[in-house]
């Protein structure tokens, strides 16, 4: 055997290797730990800080209280500040997503695909993780941010409905957590990169109670969310009402 | 005839009377005929508004239900509302397709909300050229088929120069976000480019793939007929025949609803209960009057309150009139007794009365409505352009709008009003005794 052997002998071995490496992981199933973890058997509650840095506007704070049945699909979003905007609620049920206004006392007909409150979230954002359910994996390798190593998965949506046709996810290989979402348009364009640098623990769940929201379009423009008051306490059925909406802030 | 003669010349007499009296009148109609060709006009603008805005008078929208039950905005079935044009084929003066989406328009970092209607210019192609360019030609905009016309205003905020090119960023009919690069070709006045609405142009090819459509797909058709009349009955006509192919919501009307939000293209991605569900497109059938239900509402509201104004000023008048014509009877009452003296009969002393306040009511009038015009024709030449009231101008100017036989009618029913206040005075003036008459001294 000469050296030439032993090279091509070795490099194969260390392709295959690693390539064995990423068949062994299921990553349908990282896929479905991800949404498992972030998503509660029991209900959530938890209050929500915004700040937006747009070009154009400057910065703007919004205080956000959050509350998820993720049993049902359904989320209410109730803003708490600025003042100006106290009571203006998003209600997530069974027919649609619902906008409310404590000035004209009218609930408006909104999409999960729309930005929310003009940032860099989406308000599907907000709502249960379903990664498994609306993405197929068309590509897999391995990379480091930062850091981290980690597994970068490329993913198509299943179907026309989900606010972001392909998805580029980068997990981390130890404990699998969600660091980076590439989100593209229908052209495969970048729109933004999200950023979750940091998880809390609750109950069995993690959830990201840090959240960075960085536009690719508009330069400079990124949205960030940090979460507290994280609770898992059972919530009245009657807060994913329109009619909680409507005397919440009366 | 002779009566007559003698009224006219007692409108002389007094002149300065004569002048305030008919100086109130002139005031009255002036007012009545402003506002009513205020809103006369304020009915034909934002019909004219509309019917731009949305491309035609009659607009057919379509909905499908997606494999996972959401109800998108699309025609899908092109035939089947092709087919039903033919039913109506001899009252349509032409009608275009058009797709529209709510956009972002991105530059640098700059980024601006902006409503784009893509439609296919070769069929529209006196839109095109009613266009009211800044910069740019309509001839530029044809040859590209990635061209964009903006309004003046948005490219100003986004520091834009014609030739550049934008990312637009939109959902498409499903829901999904996308982006496209198109090329600014050309501006638009604010007040021309949505004739009311502040609308951007694209090419429907082109916007149709922003939105995942199909290039030969469309959002709605529009149709514009011949003749405005027969509105109702064209209407009723395409929706009969799209039934017989189609499913078709029904005719309810009204600008508020999904059907409205729709025809401007604003219709949202919404859940359609598994019992609901249809196949194919489901079509939905509008027209003018359903769109202006809301504003000729508010219009009539308007129309009211003139004539209400317009009854006031007259009942107003009307107690002037009467009051000064028992002045001047009482003034006459000599002339009256020597009148009757030589011969004249009562008749002949009320209708010089009558004569006399149909003058007066008449030039009153006369010279109202030449004032009204002469206000209405300076107002019209003030350039609102730059107010929030645009959907309510033409190009930026207010309208007027006087019907012939409504200011003939009008004229009849003040002058008459006149006569029925002076009859009073007139009856008494007629019954007086023409030797008692003659003693009188005031």
């Amino acid at each position: 055997m000469n050296v030439y052997s032993i090279v091509r002998t070795l490099s194969i071995v260390s392709v295959l290797s690693g390539l064995g490496t990423v068949f062994a992981q299921d990553f349908v199933e990282m896929l479905r730990t991800i949404d498992q973890r972030s998503n509660f058997a029991a209900d959530f509650a938890a209050t929500f800080t915004m700040e937006r840095i747009d070009p154009e506007a400057g910065e703007d704070n919004r205080t956000v209280q959050v509350f998820r049945r993720d049993e049902d699909d359904a989320f209410l979003l109730l803003i708490q500040k600025p003042e100006t905007q106290l009571g203006q609620g998003y209600l997530r049920i069974e027919d649609g997503l619902w906008f409310y206004d404590p000035e004209s006392r009218q609930f408006t007909f909104t999409s999960l695909s729309e930005a929310f409150e003009g940032s860099d979230a989406r308000n599907d954002d907000f709502g249960r993780s379903s990664l498994a359910d609306d993405y197929q994996i068309v590509e897999t390798r391995e990379g480091t941010l930062g850091r981290f190593e980690v597994w970068i998965i490329e993913l198509e949506a299943l179907n026309d409905e989900v606010p972001y046709p392909f998805k580029t996810l980068s997990i981390t290989k130890e404990g699998a957590l969600l660091l980076k979402s590439e989100d593209y348009s229908l052209t495969k364009r970048l729109l933004r990169t999200s950023f979750f640098p940091s998880y809390a623990r609750v109950g069995d769940n993690l959830i990201a109670d840090q959240r960075i929201f960085v536009d690719a379009l508009v330069e400079n423009k990124r949205t960030s969310f940090t979460i507290s008051n994280i609770s898992t306490t059972d919530l009245p059925d009657s807060v994913f009402t329109k009619a909680y909406v409507e005397r919440v802030n009366r | 005839m002779q009566l007559a003669k003698i009224a006219l010349r007692n409108t002389t007499r007094q002149l300065k009377r004569t002048l305030l009296l008919g100086g109130a009148i002139a005031f009255g109609f002036f007012v009545f005929t402003v506002l009513n060709g205020f809103t006369g006009g304020l009915i034909e603008t934002v019909q004219f508004n509309f019917a731009s805005a949305l491309g035609g008078h009659i607009y057919i929208s379509g909905t499908e239900v997606s494999e996972l039950g959401s109800e998108i905005s699309v025609i899908g079935d092109t035939e089947a509302v092709l087919g039903a044009l033919g039913t109506i084929d001899q009252l349509i003066a032409s009608y275009n397709t058009r797709s529209s989406a709510n956009t972002s328009i991105i530059f640098g970092a700059r980024e601006e909300n902006q409503r784009l209607i893509g439609a296919d210019f070769g069929q529209e192609d006196k839109v095109l050229g009613a266009m009211n360019f800044v910069e740019g030609t309509p001839e530029a905009f044809l040859e590209r088929p990635d061209g964009l016309l903006l309004p003046q205003d948005v490219i100003e905020k986004l520091g834009l120069e014609i030739g550049e090119s934008v990312i637009v960023k939109t959902n498409t009919i499903s829901g999904q976000q996308n982006v496209a690069d198109l090329v600014v070709v050309g501006s638009l006045n604010p007040q021309d480019a949505g004739f009311g609405i502040t609308l951007g142009f694209a090419h429907i090819e082109a916007l149709n793939t922003l939105l995942d459509m199909e290039p030969n797909e469309f959002q709605t058709l529009n149709i514009y007929l011949d003749d405005l009349a027969l509105l109702p009955a064209a209407t009723g006509t395409l929706y009969r025949e799209l039934k017989n192919v189609a499913t078709v919501e029904p005719r309810t009307g009204g600008s508020r609803g999904p059907n409205f939000a729709r025809a401007f293209g604003l219709g949202r991605v919404n859940r359609v209960a598994e019992d609901e569900r249809w196949q194919g497109t489901k079509f939905s059938v509008t027209n003018l009057e359903d769109r202006m239900e809301g504003v000729m509402s508010m219009i009539g509201v308007m129309e009211n309150i003139s004539l209400i104004i317009f009854l006031v000023i007259l009942v107003i008048i009307m107690v002037g009139v009467m009051n000064s014509y028992r002045m001047v009877m009482i003034e006459r009452t000599v002339e009256i007794g020597t009148m009757r003296a030589m011969g004249v009969q009562r008749s002949g002393i009320r209708s010089v009365f009558i004569w006399e306040a149909f003058f007066i009511a008449l030039g009153g009038a006369l010279a109202g409505l030449v004032a009204a015009f002469a206000v209405m024709a300076g107002l019209e030449l003030f350039d609102f352009s730059s107010s929030s009231w645009s959907f309510f101008l033409k190009q930026g100017h207010i309208q007027f709008g006087v019907g012939f036989f409504d200011t003939v009618v009008n004229m009849a029913l003040l002058c008459v009003m006149s006569i029925a206040s002076v009859y009073l005075p007139a009856r008494s003036a007629a019954q007086l005794r023409p030797a008692e008459a003659l003693r009188a001294s005031f």
